[in-house]
């Protein structure tokens, strides 16, 4: 530990030296009685200082937890001298909420001793969260010196979204090969009754239907729409992050990205993401319960990576963004590149459907007429953005951060079965 | 049988009278006992401070009959600076706040006849209140709730407080065992300077 003087003993030093100063200037003995006192003190805490060997380790019960879920971090630590007054301070960051009055605590240290103390901290926000360093600063009997440490610690939290459970979500227009949940429009085997056609040499007996074929005389069977699976790929936005302090859209995107992801691969559908930004990132489709866990390790990596080149779809690989797929987009609709690039993505002919995860909650206008007028025109912007969209064709919906996800995704739905008809 | 006559009676109400108190008494927290009584101790020597003033023999007499204001208004500056210091819980306010208080002492007190007898004492009595300061701003911290290191803090700050105060009664007495003075006793205030300065250099060149 570092030894270092407390601002008391150059207040006392400082106190003293001028009162016995004075007294020698002005021959005014009280002046030196005042000051005496002062210096003493000084004296007597040189004497007795000594810095001691504090060692601290800091253990948490899990690294692995989900929003709102509370982490507890022991801090032991042990010392070869009395410390009659140790803070232990723990700057965290503001993903982390700690209970309690501050994140400042106090400790008394017996020699030899082992003590510990105990933070219960609360995760407000996804994300990798190192623990920052652990300040030691210990003082001695009288608090004239102070030792200082700090501690590292190797802790890393994985802070993963909280997902929305969802009933129901926007489909895929097509299905793939593999089974799953999703009424293929074709026919094939499948429980769901699609159509009648005459008996053609090889199929399955299970499907004469008898009733029309003793009325006709000619065998007939009864043609099913298979259940299929989708492949489905969720366009993360990392382009903007739009935060008024402690949250911001991209919170609530990764957020709703877990919710769908989650959602999908319940359906048998294989599922991908693309986070679209400064640093393109993506995890190619796939099903099964282990894509849900790379889905949520891949999301909370995810961050704003501020650039200013030029990036369209070009630049994502094709294995990515399979036929036929659909690609639910989520998005503060900001940055040009990544409203460009849904345009291009929506002439290629994927299936798109856009989320809008509204910034207007964390742009609030500063309060003068400049910045109403800006603010204005920002909406005015962003109306035509979304009068864009819906004019090629492609459904948007917004989706007003703190409610459910549920109904943008029951909205969209309903926008793309009327397109579909449309098309149809 | 009527409705009413099967309600039980409700005890009537005391309307006035003592009411028992319940429960435990409020927990007096240390850090408020140490601010009450280090204000406190302000509060005293600036009251001191300007009374004795208003002694004709005090040196702030001889700025005129409103003299005594000078160190009424040096006390109120260290009262305000303790209590600001005490409230943010800022140790940076007491130092500057200690020393307005000595201040005001030594423009009001050491003249006065009736107050003369406290001068030796001056200096215990404001490092206790700027001890007591110090400890409060410390106990600001939450978790140090044991009463054993309040004990040993209030026991090394009374043997400070106490060494201190019997070294500043020295000069008052005019106590000199070696029969010097003057040029002599200006130099031994040197020497002593320099070694304190020296043991200062020292712990700097221990901590690093």
């Amino acid at each position: 530990m570092t030894l270092s003087a407390s601002p008391k003993v150059g207040a006392y030093a400082a106190l003293g030296s001028v009162a016995v100063l004075a007294a020698i200037a002005f021959g005014y003995p009280e002046a030196a009685a005042v000051g005496m006192p002062f210096l003493i003190a000084v004296l007597i805490g040189l004497a007795f200082a000594r810095p001691p060997r504090v060692v601290a380790n800091v253990a948490v019960d899990r690294d692995r937890l989900l929003e709102g879920e509370t982490v507890r971090a022991t801090v032991t630590v042990e010392t070869d001298a009395s410390v009659p007054w140790l803070r232990l301070a723990w700057p965290l960051p503001v993903s982390l909420d700690v209970e309690g009055r501050s994140d400042v605590r106090g400790v008394t240290l017996a020699a030899g001793a082992v003590t510990t103390v105990e933070s219960v901290m609360t995760a407000t926000r996804w994300g990798v969260v190192r623990l920052p360093e652990l300040l030691l600063r210990g003082y001695d009997e009288l608090g004239f010196f102070r030792f200082e440490s700090a501690v590292e610690p190797d802790v890393l939290l994985r802070v993963y979204p909280r997902a929305e459970t969802l009933r129901r979500a926007v489909t895929a227009a097509e299905t793939q090969a593999f089974g799953g949940n999703e009424l293929s429009r074709g026919s094939g085997d499948g429980t769901e009754f699609a159509d009648i056609r005459p008996y053609l040499a090889g199929d399955r007996l299970r499907r004469i239907n008898w009733r029309l074929s003793t009325r006709t005389g000619s065998l007939h069977i009864n043609e099913m729409h298979p259940d299929r699976n989708t492949d489905v790929v969720i366009f993360l936005d990392l382009f903007t992050d739009v935060r008024d302090g402690r949250e911001g859209t991209l919170d609530y995107a990764v957020r709703a990205a877990a919710s769908l992801a989650e959602y999908y691969l319940g359906r048998r559908d294989r599922v991908g993401v693309i986070g679209f930004g400064g640093v393109l990132r993506w995890l190619l489709p796939a099903m099964g319960s282990r894509q849900i866990y790379r889905i949520v390790d891949s999301l909370i990596d995810s961050e704003v990576v501020v650039t200013h080149a030029w990036r369209g779809v070009e630049f994502i690989p094709a294995r990515i963004l399979p036929p036929k797929s659909l690609i639910v987009a989520l998005t503060p609709l900001i940055d040009g590149r990544a409203v460009d690039s849904l345009v291009d993505l929506r002439a290629r002919g994927f299936d798109l459907v856009v989320v809008e995860v509204m910034a207007e909650p964390f742009a609030v206008p500063a309060d003068h007429e400049a910045a109403r007028l800006a603010h204005r025109l920002w909406e005015l912007d962003r109306r035509a953005t979304r009068f864009r969209y819906r004019s090629l064709g492609i459904p948007i919906v917004q989706w007003q951060p703190g409610e459910s996800l549920a109904r943008p995704m029951e909205e969209a739905r309903e926008i793309g079965r009327q397109s579909r008809w449309l098309r149809a | 049988m009527a409705p009413s006559m099967t309600r039980l009676r409700s005890r009537p109400r005391l309307r006035s009278g003592p009411r028992l108190r319940s429960g435990p008494r409020p927990h007096r927290s240390p850090r408020g006992v140490t601010m009450t009584l280090a204000l406190g101790g302000a509060v005293a020597i600036g009251l001191a401070s300007t009374l004795a003033a208003t002694n004709h023999a005090a040196p702030a007499a001889t700025l005129g009959p409103s003299g005594w204001l000078v160190p009424a208004l040096f006390a109120c500056l260290g009262i305000a600076g303790l209590a600001t210091g005490l409230a943010l819980a800022n140790p940076g306010p007491v130092g500057p706040a200690v020393a307005s208080l000595g201040v005001g002492f030594l423009v009001g007190l050491p003249g006065g006849d009736p107050w003369r007898w406290l001068a030796p004492f001056a200096g215990g009595w404001l490092l206790a209140v700027a001890e007591l300061a110090y400890w409060s701003v410390d106990l600001s911290v939450e978790g140090v709730e044991a009463v054993d290191i309040h004990a040993r803090r209030a026991r090394a700050t009374a043997a400070v407080v106490f060494g201190g105060a019997i070294v500043s009664v020295v000069p008052e007495i005019g106590w000199n065992p070696a029969g010097v003075g003057g040029v002599e006793l200006t130099l031994a205030g040197l020497v002593g300077g320099a070694v304190l300065i020296g043991l200062a250099a020292a712990m700097a060149w221990r901590s690093g």
